[in-house]
């Protein structure tokens, strides 16, 4: 870490934009978009108005502890990645928002920003290469909607954390209205390993338009639970068999697997057997990558109950600010709630998946789409075990 | 007056409309309805572990009721005051860390809970960090004073956000992780093991004001499954074996081991070790003069 940062700095924005181009990084926090694009959307000649970095450590997707790793035990390489990242988008300052839950990453973070502070490697003449740049922690107050970045800018600027409407994008108009870019944790982390190593070396893992490395937390019923970092297109059998010890009870007793924190639809087990861990191939299954938080079922799980749980989850963590998210996740609760108990008819399975096509893509942010995924994977795959349950408790055998 | 009169009127009709609806008989004039069990309580705000974001006063917490900032406090509010810009935009985004503050003002049980000497023992802090502690009504006009914003901005911002606690909670506040990968882990199982410990059930606390048990949504420790938040540590991969033994160390003031309770480290599994075996291969650094464009 802080191996001849000076030198990367002195290369200039440009030569860093192009060369995360180059490799291909794609955001990780959860979306995917190209990070050199992404960056390259700052604007290059504003000299009135300061532009920020924002780190998005609000890890709150459910099955997602990447980030942590990164902030309690690696938090210089993120400080670096700051640094750089920031000079890539030609940014003043960053502020690093840490979700109020991990405590304890955000003490490491704040030892490590005073030991860097200390040894001159960040605030005036950083490195010695003559840049000033800062870089401030805030800790947040526990919401999920606050991961989503215009919710964090709001958040950030100490209003309530309700997202914003995009356009305007935070490239234009962000933090106090200047030109900010949100990016996660990861995905600034790396930055440095980019600069030394080539982006020709990241691009060298994973298939293409999904290169590099992603750090896969896999948890749920599998024998060994772990937070790894592999090679993105990795196929999923191979990474729950080679580093989690396999599914409990042996492969053939998976029932599911949620691929990308809680916000991707599920997926049974016969597409979990032959797909690929990247953002491509999991799109076409149906899924998608997200924050690569595995979370795998077992033939023990009642599914309806894991995802009707996810259906409190986006019900308490909703902003309140739009009306089909705020309505729309308390009634897809409520409606999961009768379905777990078989207290349902059955036309209702499909005014569920109706409901949560009202809401996906009709809300300001992304969290309605977030909410309604889960549900249509869940109906999309596993109707047959919420009807029977229906037709059981109709039939008083429940 | 006539229009008034008939309003008076219109009004009066609804009234006792809404009053037939909500003792459960059909409105004039339409077929038998169900009784209405809409609550009025539905928005999510309201749903969440705090209850309601209405402040009702209590004794200790008025308006009246004394709040100073200690030295100790005042130096850190310095702090974040030089964090964001001097601009009346900046001086709001103190609003969030300034309420933290208070809290780590306000938590009494931090002295008390010992870690034990593990590989991982920098994982204690010397101060609380605020999760013990909680918001008064004073203490929000306090920041507000201070910060020169409207007492209504810190409302918002201690109503929104989860962990600010606007009621005084027991000495330990257990948060419990029940989303969906800390459940099928086993959460709810824990849930009965701390309910039937302690005697209370999820949301309330402890007679003798020491366990205060909510339920809180993930927590971002779900490999180490399932686990729980109690005030600033995380206690993970729990057992109902091995929670009740955590929470009667916690409350004899004995040594507890933070983080994960068997014997993981950190997020590595518990068959062990699966990559990062040696040290990185090829070179650290590349010539870096060779970058293009």
């Amino acid at each position: 870490d802080w191996y001849r940062t000076k030198d990367i700095v002195l290369l200039g924005p440009d030569k860093i934009v192009a060369e995360v181009k180059r490799s291909g990084l794609r955001g990780r926090g959860g979306a995917g978009f190209p990070s050199g694009l992404k960056w390259s959307f700052m604007p290059k000649n504003n000299t009135d108005k300061p532009q920020y970095l924002v780190v998005n450590a609000d890890e709150s997707e459910p099955g997602t502890c990447k980030d942590r790793e990164i902030m309690r035990h690696d938090p210089h390489k993120l400080l670096e990645g700051c640094l750089i990242a920031g000079t890539g988008m030609r940014a003043d300052a960053a502020y690093i928002y840490i979700r109020g839950e991990f405590v304890y990453e955000a003490a490491v973070l704040e030892k490590a920003i005073a030991e860097a502070y200390a040894a001159g490697l960040l605030g005036k003449n950083a490195c010695g290469s003559g840049k000033d740049f800062d870089v401030y922690l805030h800790r947040g107050g526990g919401a999920y909607i606050c991961g989503e970045e215009t919710g964090l800018l709001e958040s950030l600027e100490g209003k309530t954390g309700k997202p914003r409407l995009k356009p305007p994008f935070p490239a234009n108009a962000g933090l106090y209205g200047c030109p900010t870019t949100v990016t996660n944790v990861e995905t600034v982390a790396v930055s440095p390993t980019i600069m030394r190593r080539g982006g020709d070396w990241f691009a060298g893992f994973g298939r293409k338009n999904n290169s590099g490395t992603k750090l896969f937390c896999i948890s749920g019923h599998v024998n060994n639970p772990i937070t790894v970092e592999e090679e993105m297109s990795i196929s999923l059998r191979e990474l729950l068999e080679k580093h989690c010890g396999g599914v409990r009870g042996g492969w053939d007793n998976l029932l599911g697997v949620i691929p990308g924190g809680s916000s991707v639809p599920i997926m049974p087990k016969a597409t979990c057997d032959d797909v690929l861990m990247d953002f491509d191939a999991l799109k076409e299954a149906g899924s998608g990558l997200g924050t690569a938080a595995v979370t795998v079922f077992d033939k023990s799980t009642d599914i309806v109950a894991a995802i009707g749980r996810l259906t409190h989850f986006y019900a308490h963590e909703s902003c309140g600010q739009c009306t089909p998210c705020r309505e729309g996740t308390t009634w897809m609760r409520k409606i999961m709630d009768r379905m777990v108990k078989g207290e349902a008819k059955l036309e209702e399975v499909d005014m569920l998946m109706e409901i949560s096509y009202q809401i996906e893509g009709h809300t300001i942010c992304a969290l309605g789409d977030a909410a309604a995924w889960p549900v249509q994977g869940l109906i999309r795959a596993f109707r047959p075990q919420i009807e029977e349950r229906i037709m059981k408790a109709q039939a008083g055998k429940l | 007056p006539g229009s008034t009169l008939s309003r008076w009127f219109a009004m009066l009709h609804v009234v006792r409309g809404l009053a037939r609806v909500s003792a459960g008989i059909a409105p004039r004039g339409r077929a038998l309805m169900p009784p209405m069990t809409r609550a009025l309580r539905a928005t999510p705000a309201l749903a969440a572990g705090q209850g309601s974001h209405i402040h009702r006063d209590e004794p200790g917490n008025t308006e009246d009721t004394p709040f100073e900032f200690t030295p100790e406090s005042e130096k850190k509010l310095e702090m974040y005051l030089q964090r964001y810009p001097d601009t009346p935009q900046g001086r709001m985004s103190c609003i969030m860390p300034f309420l933290w503050v208070v809290q780590q003002q306000l938590d009494q049980a931090h002295a008390t809970i010992k870690a034990k000497p593990s590989m991982d023992s920098y994982y204690a802090f010397d101060a609380p960090q605020g999760s013990g502690g909680w918001v008064p009504l004073a203490a929000m006009h306090a920041i507000a004073d201070r910060l020169g914003c409207s007492r209504m901005a810190v409302y918002e911002v201690a109503t929104f956000f989860t962990m600010y606690n606007r009621k005084r909670n027991g000495k330990f506040h257990i948060q419990l992780c029940a989303t969906t990968p800390c459940m099928v882990c086993g959460a709810y199982d824990i849930m009965a093991a701390i309910e039937k410990h302690l005697g209370i059930k999820c949301g309330e606390t402890t007679p003798d004001g020491l366990f205060t048990l909510t339920e809180v949504e993930c927590l971002g420790a779900c490999v180490n499954a399932p686990m729980i938040q109690v005030n600033d540590y995380f206690f993970e991969d729990l057992t109902p074996a091995n929670v009740v033994t955590l929470l009667d160390n916690l409350r004899d003031g004995k040594p507890v081991k933070i983080g994960p309770q068997n014997e993981r480290v950190n997020s590595l599994g518990p068959q062990g070790r699966t990559s990062l075996f040696g040290e990185p291969r090829g070179p650290y650094c590349r010539d870096l003069s060779q970058v293009a464009d």
